[in-house]
């Protein structure tokens, strides 16, 4: 890519990743780690509610569809928690169906991300998020 | 006025029986009726005449008797010498010896039945009688008188007193029918006839009664007898033998010598006809009266028997009526409420009908009863049809379902291949061999094959499973243009393709369609193209026309053959099986791409040269952003 990002772009930040597939975790864990984040994994949404109390993130990468507690489930719980309302949620999920990208936005979710993610611009598309460039927001969604 | 008239069936057909069957009996009746009574009436009129003639002849026979008698009598010598003698006046002795002879000889004549008296008054005044009675009383002079009177005025000839008081006071019969000639003689010296006596003969009108009241005329018709001067001789009605007759008959009456009917008149407070017949010589009249009501009962008999006819008529009009209501036209009525029934409720089949008969209405109920069962038997076979059109439903349903579990579950695993094959190759801290780093990125480039054929499978799936929902919202086609130009405008530029965009100046600027849809559409295209080009340029062009808009993406590529046009858009196909592994790609794209344009209502078509290039025209309905309809 033309992007060049330097290896510390994440250093002393704090991110917990939700998801119940052990693999797509396991790369996203990696590349976030890479780029210097103290990555916190969970595989469902009660342990990743635990580990965000516990660990208090910069932010939040969640699946939508987990067992035990999904995704939704734990947007609500972390809106409830005046600790955790102005946490930055970003949802990541495979199951991409119209509508999905408006309901995930009302539900609480700071932004929407589908699976599967490209190794090479996942960053990029975290870092937009995190950066709020507005005129690049649209592009996140567009596969 | 009958277009108003609305009749069933049943009402037409009993006014079909009214006017063809009740109606013209009525005038049959009617006529029959008329014409009997008048024929009736003829035959009475005749009957009446007949008897009255008969009877004028009978009682002119018994006159003739009397007459004879009195002729003879008047002739007898001894009865003028005594009279002579009478005349002349004579002893006592010799008066008594007349008087025996004369009574001897009227007495040879009294063997006529019915004779009362004979008697004869001399101008001295000696009367001889012989009769029912021989007390010689005073006789009654004023009928003597009155009698003498009209013999004289006759001349010598008979003549018929009619009904008159018997002149012998003595007499058990105080009435008698008289008869009455004067006797003349010739006066020598005044050289005149001059009348010496008056024969008389009084007859007995009960000895008539006898006789006319045997006459049959009918149950109420009967028998009258008057004379000259309109006494009854003879009435039915003993007691009013005597008076005179009613004025009603006697003025009606006319000299006429053969037998009269009158016209109908009231008599007694009755109606009646009433025929007679006039004797000149007397004067006398037989009338035979009947009354109107004798004929009227026996018309009256014909009329009940029509009248009975007609309401056995009316009743048997009723019976068919109603036998016509029952067999042809309740089916009907039956049969047009099921119909209705069935227009209002067309999956409820109607009950069936309970057969009848082998008439036409018989069939009609059994080949209504048939479309009963076939209606049934299709409900049955839609329901059928809906079970089995809900299970492939179902089937189908499940399906992509599990196409689309199938396909996440076979992502799953390529994703995880692909992120770990990409930060093996993105240098995130692993550096690897030449040897190594090339097998690893054929693992990338082959799993990515493999998820593209996934996708485009499941894409297909969907289409087909008509799952493929239209989402269409304002879009402005320039921008998008311009979107798919910055996508696929750098892939063009690394394979050095000049990457052209024309847009139409009167194309819209707002537009109806589905982003996403047409978006996928078109960059297909476009990556073909720059796919199957390795020099010269990629153009996409937007034109807009009257109520259609086109995008066409040409390329200047290796083009297409004329057979590999034919089978291009069907699944899995490319223009050669070669290309597959050359260019790779499923072959499923342009068979999505031409569902997808079918399912927004366009067409997509193709022109192209082999070497030369290829066109691809995509032509979409132009539904205006103003002309969308509110949701």
């Amino acid at each position: 890519m033309s992007f060049s990002i330097p290896e510390n772009v994440f250093e002393g930040w704090t991110i917990v990743l939700i998801d119940d597939e052990p693999d797509s975790l396991e790369v996203a864990a990696y590349v976030l780690n890479f780029y210097g984040a103290e990555v916190h994994v969970a595989e469902n949404g009660a342990e990743g509610l635990k580990l965000i109390r516990e660990k208090r993130p910069y932010f939040v990468i969640s699946d939508l569809s987990m067992p035990v507690m999904d995704g939704w489930q734990l947007v609500r719980e972390l809106q409830e928690d005046p600790a955790t309302r102005d946490l930055t949620i970003i949802a990541l999920t495979s199951h991409a169906m119209v509508g999905d990208r408006e309901k995930a936005l009302a539900a609480g979710f700071t932004y929407y991300l589908t699976k599967p993610f490209q190794v090479d611009t996942f960053i990029t598309d975290v870092m937009l998020i995190l950066t709020d460039i507005p005129a690049l927001k649209e592009r996140l969604h567009i596969e | 006025m009958f277009a108003n008239l609305r009749l069933n069936i049943t009402q037409k057909f009993v006014a079909y029986l009214m006017v063809f069957s009740v109606i013209p009996l009525v005038v049959v009746g009617w006529v029959s009726s008329t014409t009997a009574s008048r024929q009736l009436r003829d035959e009475i009129d005749r009957n009446s005449r007949q008897i009255v003639t008969d009877q004028l002849d009978y009682l002119e026979l018994q006159q003739s008797q009397i007459e004879s008698l009195l002729v003879n009598l008047s002739g007898v010598e001894s009865v003028r010498d005594a009279l002579d003698a009478d005349n002349v006046g004579t002893d006592s002795y010799t008066r008594l010896s007349t008087q025996a002879q004369i009574g001897y000889i009227l007495n040879g004549y009294i063997n006529i039945e019915g004779l009362v008296s004979i008697d004869l008054f001399t101008v001295g005044g000696t009367h001889y009688t012989v009769g029912d009675t021989l007390v010689s009383d005073v006789p009654r002079s004023d009928v003597l008188d009155r009698t003498f009177d009209t013999a004289i005025t006759n001349e010598g000839s008979v003549v018929w007193v009619g009904i008159e008081d018997n002149v012998n006071v003595s007499s058990r019969v105080p009435q008698v029918i008289t008869a009455a000639m004067a006797l003349y003689e010739f006066d020598r010296e005044a050289l005149q006839r001059v009348p010496i006596a008056l024969l008389m003969v009084n007859f007995d009108p009960g000895e008539l009664y006898e006789h006319f009241s045997r006459v049959d005329l009918g149950e109420n018709g009967y028998l009258t007898v008057m004379d000259g001067q309109g006494r009854l001789i003879y009435h039915p009605d003993q007691d009013r033998i005597g008076t005179p007759a009613d004025e009603a008959l006697i003025n009606r009456l006319a000299v006429s010598s053969t037998a009269q009917t009158l016209d109908t008149f009231d008599l007694d407070d009755e109606e009646v006809v009433a025929s007679y017949a006039y004797s000149v010589p007397t004067g006398w009249t037989v009338a035979a009266v009947v009354p109107l009501q004798t004929i009227s009962a026996r018309i009256s008999d014909i009329r009940n028997t029509i009248f009975i006819v007609l309401v056995v008529s009316f009743l048997v009009v009723a019976v068919v009526g109603f036998i016509y209501n029952r067999d042809v036209v309740a089916p009907i009525r039956a049969m047009i409420a099921r119909f209705k029934l069935l227009q209002e409720n067309p999956e409820q089949p109607p009950e069936r009908l309970q057969p009848r008969g082998q008439d036409e209405v018989g069939q009609l109920v059994q080949w209504f009863n048939l479309f009963v069962d076939n209606l049934g038997e299709r409900e049955r076979l839609i329901t059928e049809l809906r079970v089995a059109n809900q299970r492939a439903e179902e089937m189908t349903r499940l399906k992509s379902e599990f196409l689309a579990t199938m396909s996440h579950e076979l992502r799953t695993p390529l994703n995880a291949i692909e992120g770990f094959t990409s930060i093996m190759l993105s240098g995130m801290g692993i550096t690897l061999e030449p040897k190594p780093r090339h097998m690893v990125e054929r693992i990338q480039v082959n799993s990515q094959r493999l998820l593209t054929l996934i996708n485009d499978v499941l894409d297909l799936s969907r289409i087909e499973a008509g799952r493929m929902e239209l989402v269409c919202k304002p879009v402005n086609p320039r921008s998008l243009a311009a979107q798919w130009q910055q996508q696929l405008g750098i892939l063009a530029e690394r394979k050095g393709l000049r990457f052209q965009l024309t847009i139409d100046p009167e194309l819209p600027y707002m537009l109806q369609l589905d982003e996403n849809l047409l978006s996928k559409i078109v960059t297909n295209l476009l990556s073909n193209a720059i796919k199957f080009t390795q020099e010269g340029e990629i153009e996409l062009a937007l034109h807009s026309q009257d109520d259609t808009w086109t995008i066409m993406v040409r390329d200047t590529g290796i083009g297409i053959s004329p057979h590999a046009q034919e089978i291009i858009f069907d699944e899995f196909r490319q223009a050669d099986q070669s290309t597959t592994r050359k260019y790779q790609g499923s072959g499923l794209g342009l068979a999505i791409v031409q569902r997808l344009v079918r399912s927004m209502d366009g067409t997509i078509t193709l022109k192209s040269e082999v070497d030369q290039g290829s066109t691809f025209t995509i032509t979409l309905p132009l539904v205006k952003e103003e002309e969308k309809e509110p949701l």
